[in-house]
C-alpha cells in the first residue's frame, strides 16, 4: 500500500466523497418516479412541500380516499412539511435539483416567483383546467395566484376578515357593536376615555393594507401595473391613514408592534378588559385566538367588520392564504392535479378540509352547507361563526399581485413606524411608497 | 566511486515512482485548496461578476453595468443599514471588547472561587439557541410587561418602548449583542492571560506595583496580540452582523434596526434581486477589508520590527 500513495489518496477522496453525496440524498428526488411494482400495478409517487402540517395532514388523508379512483397505480406520497418552502424551491430550481409535484406556498411569497415569469416556466397553468368551476368559488381567493391572466394556485382558506370581540364590554357600557366605521369612532370614543380599546393595531404593512382593501382600493392592476399613487387608490390610502391617525391618536388603537400583536401581551389585554376585540381573518379563531386565550371561552362573539358609511368598499377584507401550485416538473401532472382537485375543488371535501383543520371553505356553497354556516361554537357563546362568514364572503376583496409586490411592501413597513410616531403624515407616506416603487420599477426596465 | 549510501539498481526507485513522489505532497493538501476553490474564491469572483448584473436566480443574469453601483449609493435602505450596523460595530469594538477585558481579568484574579462555574455561564449565551435568545429577550424588552421596564412602571416612569421605537431599539439590539458576545470574547482574553508569566507579577509586586499599575503595564501590554486578534474578528463579526436583529426585530420598526448582511438578505432571497444582493456583498467586503487595514496599521502591526 505505501508504495502508491496516489492510490491510496484518491481511494481515500473516492470514499470520503462518496460517503459525503450518500446522506445527501434530495427529498423528492424521486418524485414522480414511475416503476412496475410487483404485481403488475404501476407506481407513481407523488411529492408535496408545504409550510404548514395541516396541509400535510389533510392532504395524506385525502390521498388514501382519491387513490381508490385508480386501483391500477400504486401510490406512494412523499408529503412533508418544509419551513421556508419559498427558499427550498428556489434553490432545488437553481441547482436543477427536483422539485416536488406540488407546493404549497404563502400568498407572499407567489410574487417572488412572477420575478422574470419564472412563475410561468416552473409551474402548470391551472386556469384550463379550473375551467368554469372558477365562478363556484369567492373570485377574490383567485387572484393573489394569477399571473398574465393565468392561475398557478388553488387557495387553502376563504381567509376574510370579521370584527371579533367581547360583547361584555359593550354591554357594561350601554353600547352596541358598531356596524360602520363611524360608529366605530362614536363607540371608541367613550371606550377610549377608559383606556379600553377597539381593536389591537400593528405597524405592519400586510395588516394596514387589510383596512386599504376593505375601502376598495388597489396596489397593482390585473395587468400588474402599480396603481396605488393613481386615483381613487390614492385618496382610499388617505382615507384609511386618517382613520388610523384618529384610532391611534384617540386610543381606540391598541398598538402592539412585532412579536406583541400574537404573543401574550395581546391577549392580556383582552384578559384584562383594556381591548374590547380585533379585526382579524377566519383563521385567527383556529391559529391564535383559542389556543392563547382558552380561558376566554364564551367570552367572544365576532360580527361583519364595520363597513364605509358612504357605501363604498367591501363588508369584508382579506388576510393570508395559501396556493398550491402543480411544477412543471411534475412528471404526472394530471394525477396530480386530479388529487388537488379532488381534496380542494369538491364540495364535500372543502366542507372535510374545515372539519379537519378549521380552514373555512372558499367555495360558496360549501361555505353555505349547513355543516359550516349552521354550525355553532361554544367558544363564541353558541354563535354559527360560518353564517357571519358567509354572509361576508362573496364581498371578499379582488386584488392582484406583482413582482413589485415586495419592493411596495418593504417601503410601507419602513416607512409606518414614523407615521404610528406621529412624524410622517398621511400624505408623505404614500409619497414615500409611491416614489420609492416607481424607482424599483424603473430600475427593473 | 560508488555512493557508500547508493541502493543496488533493483532497489532503486522508478521513474514513476520520483514523479508520484513529488506529486503526493501536493496531492495531499490539495483538498483544502479544491474546497477554498469551490466554496470561496470561486463563489467570491462570481459575486464580483454578478454585482454587475440583473438575475434573479433562475434564467440568464441580465449585464447592467455599474448600474447596480450608482443604485447603491442612491439606496437610502442600504445608508440607513450601514449607519446601523456602524453603531453595532461600535458598541461591540469600545463596549464589548473593553468589558470583556474587565471580565477576563475578574476572573483571572487568584481570589476568585468557582473560576469554571463563571466562565461556563458567561459562555453560555454562545450556546444557547437563537430562537429561544429571541423569545426570552422579546419578552423582557416588553414595554408593558417587561422585565426590563417593570423597574421604570413600579417608579412611576413611562415605559420605554425598547423594540417598537426607531431610537431606542438600537440600544436594544446593543443589550442583546452584549449578552451573547462578551462571554466568548472574554475566553479570548482568558487565554490570552494565562499565558503572562506569573513571575512579573511577582516581580512587580516585589517592586511596590499596585494592581492598577500591574494591569497598566505587564497585562495590557502582554496581551497586545491577542487585543489585536480580538479587536480584529470583532470587527469583522460586528460587520457581518445577521442573526440578532433579524431574529429580535426582523430589522423593524420600519428599518431601524436593519444591518447590511439583513439588507444583502433581502434583496437577495426575498426580493430575488441575486445581482444587486451581490453589489451590496462586494462593497461590504470592501469596506470590512479597508476597515481591517486601518485597524492593522493603527495598531502598528505593519511596522517592522526595530
Amino acid at each position: 500500500m505505501t508504495k502508491h500513495p496516489i492510490l491510496v489518496f484518491t481511494l481515500v477522496l473516492i470514499l470520503g466523497l462518496a460517503a459525503c453525496t450518500g446522506g445527501a440524498a434530495p427529498t423528492a428526488s424521486d418524485a414522480a418516479g414511475d416503476a412496475a411494482a410487483e404485481g403488475g400495478k404501476q407506481q407513481v409517487t407523488i411529492s408535496m412541500w408545504t409550510h404548514d402540517q395541516l396541509y400535510v395532514d389533510f392532504f395524506s388523508d385525502r390521498a388514501a380516499v382519491w387513490e381508490e379512483n385508480y386501483p391500477d397505480i400504486e401510490f406512494i406520497y412523499d408529503f412533508q412539511q418544509v419551513p421556508d418552502v419559498f427558499t427550498k424551491v428556489l434553490a432545488n430550481l437553481a441547482s436543477g435539483e427536483p422539485v416536488p409535484d406540488l407546493i404549497g406556498l404563502e400568498q407572499g411569497a407567489f410574487p417572488r416567483f412572477m420575478k422574470d415569469d419564472i412563475i410561468a416556466s416552473k409551474f402548470v397553468s391551472l386556469t384550463d383546467l379550473i375551467g368554469g368551476e372558477r365562478e363556484d368559488f369567492v373570485e377574490g381567493r383567485w387572484t393573489p395566484y394569477m399571473h398574465n391572466g393565468n392561475i398557478y394556485g388553488v387557495e387553502s382558506a376563504l381567509s376574510a376578515t370579521i370584527y371579533y370581540y367581547q360583547p361584555a364590554i359593550f354591554e357594561e357600557y350601554g353600547l352596541e357593536v358598531p356596524t360602520t366605521w363611524d360608529e366605530f369612532l362614536d363607540v371608541g370614543e367613550i371606550l377610549a376615555q377608559d383606556g379600553v380599546a377597539m381593536l389591537p393595531m400593528t405597524n405592519s404593512s400586510s395588516y394596514v393594507l387589510m383596512f386599504f382593501l376593505q375601502r376598495g382600493g388597489q396596489f397593482f392592476d390585473e395587468q400588474g401595473n402599480f396603481v396605488f399613487g393613481e386615483e381613487p387608490n390614492r385618496t382610499i390610502a388617505l382615507e384609511v391613514l386618517q382613520l388610523l391617525r384618529a384610532g391611534l391618536d384617540s386610543g381606540m388603537f391598541h398598538v402592539a408592534l412585532g412579536g406583541d400583536f400574537w404573543g401574550p401581551p395581546l391577549f392580556n389585554a383582552y384578559a384584562e378588559g383594556k381591548l374590547a376585540g380585533a379585526i382579524m381573518p377566519d383563521w385567527y379563531s383556529e391559529a391564535v385566538l383559542k389556543p392563547q386565550a382558552a380561558d376566554m371561552e364564551g367570552q367572544w362573539r365576532v360580527a361583519p367588520m364595520p363597513v364605509w358609511s358612504d357605501g363604498k368598499g367591501h363588508t369584508t377584507s382579506v388576510w393570508g392564504g395559501t396556493g398550491f401550485a402543480i411544477t412543471s416538473e411534475s412528471e404526472n401532472p394530471e394525477l396530480v392535479w386530479d388529487l388537488l382537485h379532488f381534496s380542494y375543488m369538491t364540495k364535500e371535501n372543502q366542507i372535510l378540509r374545515f372539519e379537519m383543520i378549521q380552514y373555512y371553505p372558499h367555495m360558496i356553497e360549501a361555505l353555505n352547507d349547513p355543516r359550516i354556516s349552521e354550525l355553532t361554537d361554544p367558544y363564541y357563546g353558541d354563535q354559527a361563526i360560518g353564517s357571519v362568514l358567509a354572509s361576508v364572503a362573496e364581498d371578499t376583496p379582488i386584488w392582484y399581485q406583482s413582482q413589485f409586490r415586495d419592493a411596495f411592501q418593504t417601503e410601507f413597513t419602513a416607512q409606518l413606524p414614523a407615521f404610528f410616531e406621529g412624524t410622517t403624515t398621511d400624505e408623505e407616506l404614500i409619497d414615500a411608497v409611491v416614489e420609492v416603487t416607481n424607482k424599483e420599477i424603473a430600475d427593473y426596465q | 566511486m560508488r555512493a557508500v549510501h547508493e541502493l543496488p539498481a533493483e532497489n532503486q526507485p522508478s521513474a514513476s515512482w520520483r514523479r508520484q513522489d513529488r506529486l503526493a505532497p501536493y496531492l495531499f493538501v490539495s483538498p483544502f485548496y479544491i474546497l477554498f476553490v469551490i466554496f470561496f474564491l470561486g463563489p467570491t469572483i462570481f459575486a464580483i461578476v454578478l454585482s454587475f448584473f440583473r438575475w434573479s436566480a433562475l434564467g440568464t443574469p441580465t449585464f447592467r453595468g455599474a448600474r447596480n453601483y450608482t443604485k447603491l449609493f442612491d439606496d437610502p435602505v442600504f445608508w440607513t443599514s450601514v449607519q446601523n450596523t456602524l453603531v453595532y460595530s461600535a458598541a461591540s469594538l469600545f463596549w464589548v471588547v473593553p468589558l470583556a477585558l474587565l471580565l477576563a481579568v475578574a476572573l483571572d484574579a487568584k481570589l476568585l472561587r468557582g473560576k469554571s462555574f463563571w466562565r461556563g455561564m458567561y459562555f453560555s449565551p454562545i450556546v444557547t439557541s437563537a430562537v429561544a435568545v429571541s423569545l426570552v429577550f422579546v419578552i423582557l424588552y416588553n414595554k408593558d410587561y417587561g422585565l426590563i421596564n417593570a423597574p421604570l412602571i413600579g417608579l412611576g416612569f413611562e415605559p420605554i418602548n425598547w423594540l417598537g421605537s426607531t431610537f431606542w431599539v438600537k440600544f436594544s439590539l446593543i443589550g442583546l449583542i452584549t449578552w451573547r458576545w462578551t462571554g466568548l470574547t472574554m475566553i479570548y482574553f482568558l487565554a490570552g492571560l494565562q499565558s503572562i508569566p506569573v513571575v512579573l507579577y511577582e516581580a512587580a509586586s516585589i517592586d511596590g506595583a499596585t494592581s492598577f499599575q500591574q494591569l497598566r503595564f505587564i497585562t495590557l501590554p502582554s496581551l497586545r496580540p491577542v487585543i489585536i486578534f480580538v479587536s480584529v474578528i470583532v470587527l469583522i463579526g460586528s460587520w457581518q452582523i445577521f442573526e440578532e436583529p433579524y431574529i429580535l426585530t426582523q430589522g423593524g420598526p420600519g428599518n431601524a434596526s436593519i444591518s447590511i448582511v439583513q439588507y444583502l438578505y433581502s434583496r437577495g432571497i426575498q426580493r430575488l434581486e441575486f445581482g444587486y444582493a451581490s453589489t451590496v456583498g462586494v462593497t461590504l467586503f470592501g469596506v470590512v477589508f479597508t476597515l481591517s487595514l486601518l485597524q492593522l496599521y493603527w495598531f502598528g502591526v505593519f511596522r517592522s520590527e526595530e
